[in-house]
Parts: C-alpha cells; sequence; structure tokens
C-alpha cells in the first residue's frame, strides 16, 4: 500500500501560462512514493512544502556567521543577484525567505542600508513585475526591488577568453551578492559541472553571451564562460559572498553561504552527484511512462521528487559522465534531409500537459504523442513559436480525465508520474510506484559504489 | 520555417510613443511615425515580444491575419556549393537548424542573406529567426553575415550587439592552459571537435551537441 497523493505547492499565475486549473492529483487516483523510501540514505532536510520558513530565515543567519562582511561599508550601495527559478523552488517561499533573512543580515552587521533585491527573469519583460507582486517583495525590502533580464542594457567585461557582456544594473553598485540556489535542474546539459557559477552567464549575462554559451562550445566547455566571468577583474571587485539555498530531491537540504565561490561550488557538485544521481539514474530505470505536467512556470522545469521533467527527457544517456561528450541525443535527418533533434527518451509515451508554460524550447518534443488540456491552453502552446512542431502533433483533451483516457490509449501503459512542483516525494500511479521501489536499492548500490567515484574523479574531488 | 496566423496590432490612443517596442523587435517590422508605433505586417514574426514590452499602456495586441503566412526562404535555387563554403566558414552546417524554435537549418539562413538580408532584422522577418525564445541563435546570426562577407554596424541603441566569441577561436595555448587549470571541461576536447568540423562528416559534426 502506498500514501495517498500528496499536494505540491500552489501554483503562480502569469500572462505567460494558462490561467490556474485543478491539480493533477485533485482528480486522478494516483499515490504518492516518498524520496526518503527510496533512498533512506538522502533523506536530510531542513524545509519541506508546509514547514515553518522561520527555518529557512535561522540557517540563513547560521550560514552568514561564518562570512566576511567587512568589505560593506554604512554608505555603500549593495545589490543582491537573485534568479528566477529559485522562485519555482517549493513555490518560491524559501527562497524568498532566504533574500529577506540575507538582506537584514547584511544591515545588521554591516550598517548598510542600501540593500537593493534584483529579480532576474528568463526572457518575458513581466516576468519580474510578477514575482514581486506575487511574493509581496516590495514591502519586505522596503520598496527596494528591481527587475532585470537579458535585454538590458549591457556592461562589456574582459574576461580571459574575450570581452563577454552582462547586464549592467547587476554591477554598478559597490558590491554584489551572488544570491542563488544550486540549479539542479538542467543535469543533462550542464552535467554537473559548476552550478554555483551558472547564473553569471545564464542569469546575469545579455542574451548574446547567453547564445555563445549555448551554441558556440561544447556542453562541458560551455561550464568555462560563467567561470570566466566570475572572475573578470570588474566582477571580482564588486563581488562581496556568496549565499545559496541548496537543495535535494527531498527538499531545502540547508542555507550555505561562502565568500569563497570555489569551495561553495564542491560542496554543491559532491552532494548534487550524490543525491540528484540517484533520482536521475532512477528516472533512467523508467521503461515506460505517461508524463503529466502540472505545474506553474515552464513545464520543462517543473518537478517531481524535486526533479525536472527536463530529466526524464533526456536521461537516457549518462550525462554526469564525463568521458562521453554529448549529453544529448544528438541529431537524426528527417524526410526532408534535415537534421533534427532525436532527443525525447522512448520511455515517455505520451505527454499530458495539465499546465505549464510554453515559451521555452523542448527540443524533440515533437517525436513524442502530446495531448494538452483545455482548448485556450491548446491555443497558447500552438500560438508559442518556441515549439513550433507542436501544432502539428499536439491532441486536444476537454479534461484531464479525457486526456488520461486518451494517453492511456496511446500509449497501453499504465505508468503515470506526475511533475507538480513536489519535491521530497513523486505523485504517481500505484504501478509507476511499485516499479520505482523496486528499482531504487540497485540504483542506490550503483551509484554509491559505481558511478558516485568514477564522476568525482572525473571532477578532481576527493572522495 | 514558421506559419503565422496573427500580427501584432497597434492601438493608436494607447500608445505613447515611447520606442520601447521598436528597439526590441527582432525584425524590424515596427517604425514611429507621428510619434505612433506603426507596425509592418510583411516583417512582423509575431514573437510578441513587442506585446509583453509594452506592458504599462498594454498598447499592443496580437491580431488574426486574413490568412495563414509562411516565412520560410527557399534554397533549392541557390548553389549548393556556395552555401556549403558559407557555412563551412561559419562553422555551421546546411542541414543543422541554427534555431531550436524555428528550425531555420543553415542553408536556409545562408539563401536568405544570398537572396537579400542586408541586417540580422531583415534575416529574421525573412526566416522567423528570433520567434521564439529570441536569444540563442543571436551569435549564429551574426557568424553567418560575418561568412558571407556582409559587415554589421550595431545599433546605437544596443538593441544587439555583435557577439561571434567561438570556443573554436582560442588559441591553442589558452585551451592548454585552461584545461591544466580545469581538466573538467574538456576544453581541449571539444576545441580539436569543433575545429575539425569543416572536414567530418555531418554525423560526426553534429554530434558534438
Amino acid at each position: 500500500m502506498y500514501k495517498s497523493a500528496i499536494s505540491p505547492p500552489a501554483l503562480m499565475e502569469s500572462v505567460y501560462g494558462p490561467k490556474p486549473k485543478e491539480r493533477a492529483v485533485n482528480l486522478l487516483d494516483m499515490v504518492s512514493v516518498a524520496v526518503s523510501d527510496l533512498f533512506p540514505d538522502i533523506a536530510d532536510r531542513i524545509y519541506a512544502d508546509g514547514d515553518d520558513l522561520s527555518l529557512i530565515e535561522k540557517a540563513t543567519h547560521e550560514a552568514l556567521s561564518a562570512v566576511d562582511m567587512s568589505m560593506i561599508k554604512p554608505g555603500d550601495r549593495v545589490k543582491l543577484l537573485s534568479s528566477e527559478h529559485g522562485f519555482s523552488l517549493i513555490g518560491g517561499e524559501p527562497y524568498v525567505q532566504m533574500l529577506a533573512a540575507l538582506r537584514d543580515a547584511i544591515r545588521t552587521r554591516t550598517g548598510c542600508e542600501d540593500v537593493r533585491l534584483m529579480v532576474g527573469a528568463y526572457k518575458g519583460f513581466r516576468e519580474a513585475d510578477e514575482v514581486i507582486a506575487h511574493y509581496d517583495l516590495k514591502p519586505i525590502f522596503d520598496g527596494k526591488v528591481y527587475g532585470y533580464g537579458p535585454y538590458d542594457k549591457d556592461l562589456a567585461i574582459e574576461t580571459e577568453i574575450g570581452t563577454l557582456y552582462v547586464i549592467k544594473k547587476l554591477f554598478d553598485g559597490d558590491w554584489f551578492v551572488h544570491s542563488y540556489y544550486d540549479c539542479p535542474r538542467e543535469m543533462y546539459y550542464h552535467r554537473m559541472i559548476d552550478r554555483a557559477f551558472k547564473s553569471f552567464v545564464m542569469s546575469y549575462a545579455r542574451f548574446e553571451t547567453r547564445s555563445v554559451y549555448h551554441m558556440n562550445f561544447g556542453n562541458r566547455s560551455s561550464n568555462f564562460l560563467p567561470r570566466a566571468i566570475f572572475n573578470a577583474p570588474l566582477i571580482r571587485q564588486r563581488y562581496a559572498f556568496s549565499c545559496f539555498l541548496r537543495t535535494s530531491p527531498t527538499g531545502i537540504l540547508s542555507v550555505d553561504a561562502d565568500n569563497d565561490l570555489s569551495a561553495l561550488n564542491e560542496r554543491i557538485t559532491i552532494s548534487h552527484l550524490k543525491k540528484y544521481g540517484k533520482m536521475m539514474r532512477l528516472f533512467n530505470e523508467i521503461d515506460e511512462c505517461i508524463a503529466v505536467l502540472d505545474g506553474s512556470r515552464w513545464g520543462f522545469y517543473v518537478h517531481a521528487g524535486g526533479t525536472i521533467f527536463g530529466v526524464l527527457m533526456n536521461v537516457k544517456t549518462d550525462p554526469f559522465d564525463l568521458s562521453n561528450h554529448k549529453a544529448l541525443g544528438g541529431f537524426q535527418k528527417n524526410a526532408k534531409g534535415e537534421l533534427v533533434p532525436k532527443l525525447i527518451n522512448p520511455a515517455i509515451r505520451v505527454i499530458v500537459i495539465n499546465q505549464a508554460w510554453p515559451g521555452i524550447n523542448y527540443l524533440g518534443l515533437d517525436n513524442t504523442p502530446i495531448v494538452i488540456v483545455g482548448e485556450d491552453h491548446t491555443d497558447m502552446w500552438k500560438a508559442d513559436h518556441c515549439n513550433p512542431l507542436i501544432a502539428e502533433v499536439a491532441q486536444t483533451a476537454t479534461d484531464l480525465n479525457e486526456a488520461m483516457a486518451m494517453a492511456y490509449e496511446i500509449a497501453k501503459t499504465d505508468k503515470v508520474i506526475i511533475f507538480d512542483g513536489c519535491f521530497g516525494h513523486l505523485n504517481c500511479s500505484p504501478s509507476m510506484a511499485r516499479l520505482l521501489m523496486e528499482k531504487a536499492p540497485e540504483v542506490s548500490r550503483n551509484v554509491d559504489e559505481e558511478l558516485l567515484p568514477s564522476w568525482l574523479k572525473q571532477r578532481g574531488i576527493a572522495m | 520555417m514558421i506559419r503565422l496566423q496573427f500580427v501584432a496590432h497597434v492601438e493608436e490612443e494607447k500608445c505613447t510613443g515611447c520606442k520601447l517596442c521598436e528597439s526590441i523587435c527582432p525584425s524590424g517590422a515596427i517604425r514611429m511615425e507621428d510619434k505612433k508605433a506603426k507596425i509592418n505586417g510583411d516583417r512582423c514574426i509575431d514573437c510578441q515580444r513587442c506585446i509583453d514590452r509594452c506592458k504599462k499602456e498594454n498598447a499592443i495586441e496580437r491580431a488574426p491575419r486574413p490568412s495563414e503566412v509562411i516565412r520560410y526562404v527557399d534554397h533549392a535555387d541557390v548553389d549548393a556549393l556556395q552555401i556549403q563554403t558559407i557555412c563551412d566558414r561559419a562553422g555551421i552546417l546546411p542541414e543543422l537548424p541554427i534555431c531550436g524554435c524555428s528550425r531555420t537549418t543553415g542553408r536556409e539562413t545562408v539563401a536568405a542573406i544570398l537572396k537579400g538580408a542586408k541586417t540580422p532584422e531583415d534575416l529574421c522577418a525573412m526566416t522567423g529567426l528570433r520567434s521564439g525564445c529570441g536569444i540563442y541563435c543571436m551569435t549564429r546570426i551574426f557568424q553567418v553575415f560575418e561568412a558571407c562577407g556582409i559587415e554589421l554596424n550595431e545599433p546605437g541603441d544596443r538593441r544587439w550587439i555583435k557577439l561571434t566569441l567561438s570556443l573554436g577561436d582560442l588559441t591553442e595555448y589558452k585551451v592548454a592552459q585552461i584545461d591544466e587549470n580545469h581538466p573538467q571541461y574538456h576544453l581541449g576536447e571539444d576545441w580539436k571537435r569543433l575545429k575539425k568540423r569543416h572536414t567530418t562528416s555531418a554525423t560526426e559534426e553534429a554530434s558534438h551537441v
């Protein structure tokens, strides 16, 4: 017997996604599997959805107690650089709590009053405004809250590999604090190399620089770009310290802070390889499934057991193995002789989109049957030029139950996994729960005894 | 190739002439006339960035086109060897999309430039490039213009900055230096793979992704 499905974190309404509707777990007969039951050795956490947020505040102050803030003087201007996906971690409240506690600590310890929160956006001009309104950030930060995005005014910086462009308003204060999270999202793409640095390209840089990162380097070598930006003299002169919300598949693991970003990065790498490595390899054991997307923000990044849908899409190779130069599935020629991505995990028989934001390219999605719930929702996806081929494959259902009936008919499987933003557990069908519980012990052994030593060695980290 | 069923439409009474939409438009479809934004439907690629940008006045909306419009440049009537040569120079494959969103291939991009695109805006209007995320294909666009021998003048408002930096641009010495200090990036291995792109088979070239 498994536990009943657990309510996921609340949705954030947005102009970039469909109007929030009833959650999948309330409509489908699903169960939940706790990550701690799958992998008892990665059960540690300080916060799970619904816990007292003061735990995050306390952890932030504790983490900051060992950090040197003496460079910040009372008359200085300090910018806290936040990034968008922090607001998708367990509903975003833990990240907000960390940011608020961080601001308080800086004020108390340095006497500096001008501490500004910079709220990052992926690309939309209304994203930051929505985040600021949703979490009511203005009163929390005394009105000192500002949005930023990839099209904002640039600042040229000289790095050891050439000139790159960052967002000027992030680095025009006296100091900035790298107020981030450990970014466990795209394990397949970033190969779990230097997660702590990534936002120096993918949040703090202009869109041209982001293009260089994605298109002009390999998927391992591209990770040098954020480090090169961080090491640029102009950036280092303004860097104060880093404060991170640390996660694991079970929830918020800790708050971690350090003046030495490389040291923090190594702690994250060790933790992620073990904890997310187990979830990633467990997803690899799923032989067939219907994947249901049911979250706000981009569906690609919605979590189940703290692990995003994108990982399930791309898990058929081992992305942590740095001896393999490919992380993604590569390309194949279509009937027109054009190279098209063949990225989708063949175990995903059907994708049901109950609710998710379009607006980001899901490479390979057009190779898999998709059922979208609701006419308006379908229209939104079909009008999305990030995924133009979805219009050719997506079917529409009037409600989730009809969508699931269609999916069962296509997939011929009753194994269902729901990506609804949960950390700590996965909501899924009983058959999927059985599969995951059966496979987890061997996955755990395989990671601990064989894969993890190799992954660490490849990154120059001693066991 | 993109299929367009909508076009941006300005509600003139709401437009304040702030020009924010003009500078964000990737296809040069917006011009200011009498302090009002005017949309050129022949260039609009329905990226909706102007609608998003106009967040105070909400003066721009999507309007249905009378009929579907396709933005695609046929490469069939362009010399294949010329396309191959330019793609080689740009470090791209003719049949590989340079954009994950619109799936515009290298050869279509080259064909569009050979058929008259003089700026990134022209190229986007003709092919639908940047109609999706609008971000990741940007440096590829610059590289293809460069390979075609077209000098781009950066706009004064910094709507784009011509950045073409690529791993292949680094010197062997620099790559070796980084490799020594940070072997986890496998920079040298990727550098060699990118360097030999021009002479390897299509399958090998695409496999670095």
